[in-house]
């Protein structure tokens, strides 16, 4: 498996985008209990690999991932990106504390900053489009995904409440 | 005949698993279903894409069958296999039940090739798939005893 069919612009952008996303990670304030911070980072990952599988190659296969369309590191990079990701997006919300309508909000917030990212990094080559996907559905997606991830939330909330240890961290 | 075998499967393993008493913690459902997925994603990814070694069918529909194998069949196997695992006192039966997971999820695989739902290449042998199930299982079960060490102690298990 080769590293990168050729080193630039896209290679860079997801050294340097892993590099702050995880220096910002790892320099927040600790806020979950260690077994929540791993599934949170995790589900990122998971849900990324699982639509990709579906979306990224034959039958559908609307887009590539970096320079060919074989698989290299990094493309297992790109996906490892969504792990911070996702936990920030949990991690704000849960700091926030928000309510009814404010949730929406905030999805189609992050929503936004995800579509304005992706564009930056299809303009590097990270993500090809040629084949017929474009920023609309990745609009779509987005939405979808991040409210499946605030139900995701609830229910480990709910679970970890329901069976933590009595000396476990408290998390209301 | 392959999405009526693997999706019948697929929702009798999930009626299954969601109606019996469980071992694993939520949390450790959701660590070893995406790591089993990050797993297969990648052989198929290396063998399929780089090698061509392993190809799916282009038909959506098999496509579909192939995804309840990788996203339901194969993860709640492993889940089942690592809860009794754990269950179980006697290590040669842990062993045991480990070779009988093995050359089921190898025997999966090659119910799929049967089916049309994908197609080894001519350089393939069996004993690939032996080997990549062997690795699978092992891994699987080195991350589940490394999450359930930190599991334990936050969450009552």
């Amino acid at each position: 498996m080769k590293l990168a069919e050729s080193f630039d612009a896209n290679e860079w952008f997801l050294i340097i985008s892993f590099l702050v996303i995880t220096t910002v990670t790892l320099m927040l304030p600790r806020r979950f209990p260690t077994i929540i911070s791993i599934v949170f980072l995790l589900i990122g990952s998971g849900i990324a690999m699982y639509s990709d599988f579906h979306f990224g190659i034959p039958p559908v296969d609307l887009y590539d991932i970096n320079d060919s369309k074989q698989y290299e590191w990094f493309d297992l990079v790109t996906f490892v990106l969504y792990s911070p990701f996702s936990y920030l997006f949990l991690y704000v919300f849960d700091r926030w504390r928000l309510e009814g309508l404010k949730i929406s909000l905030y999805v189609l917030a992050w929503s936004i900053a995800a579509v304005a990212f992706e564009a930056f990094a299809v303009r590097l080559h990270v993500y090809n489009f040629q084949k017929g996907w474009n920023s609309g559905y990745s609009f779509v997606f987005y939405l979808a995904s991040q409210t499946f991830m605030i139900w995701f939330y609830y229910t480990v909330k709910n679970n970890y409440n329901r069976t933590k240890k009595e000396t476990s961290p408290d998390w209301a | 005949m392959a999405l009526v075998v693997f999706c019948s499967i697929s929702v009798l393993l999930l009626l299954s698993y969601s109606v019996t008493k469980r071992r694993l913690h939520l949390f450790e459902r959701i660590v070893i279903w995406v790591f089993v997925l990050l797993l297969q994603n990648n052989f198929f990814w290396m063998m399929g894409l780089n090698y061509k070694l392993v190809e799916l069918s282009h038909h959506w529909l098999q496509f579909l069958v192939y995804d309840s194998i990788r996203s339901i069949i194969v993860p709640i196997c492993m889940m089942l296999y690592l809860e009794l695992h754990e269950s179980l006192d006697r290590k040669w039966i842990k062993g045991l039940i480990g070779v009988l997971f093995i050359m089921g999820f190898v025997g999966i695989e090659y119910l799929a090739e049967w089916l049309g739902v994908l197609s080894h290449s001519g350089n393939w042998s069996v004993w690939y798939s032996v080997a990549n199930w062997v690795f699978n299982v092992l891994l699987t079960l080195l991350v589940f005893k490394r999450i359930r060490f930190m599991a334990r102690k936050e969450v009552t298990i």
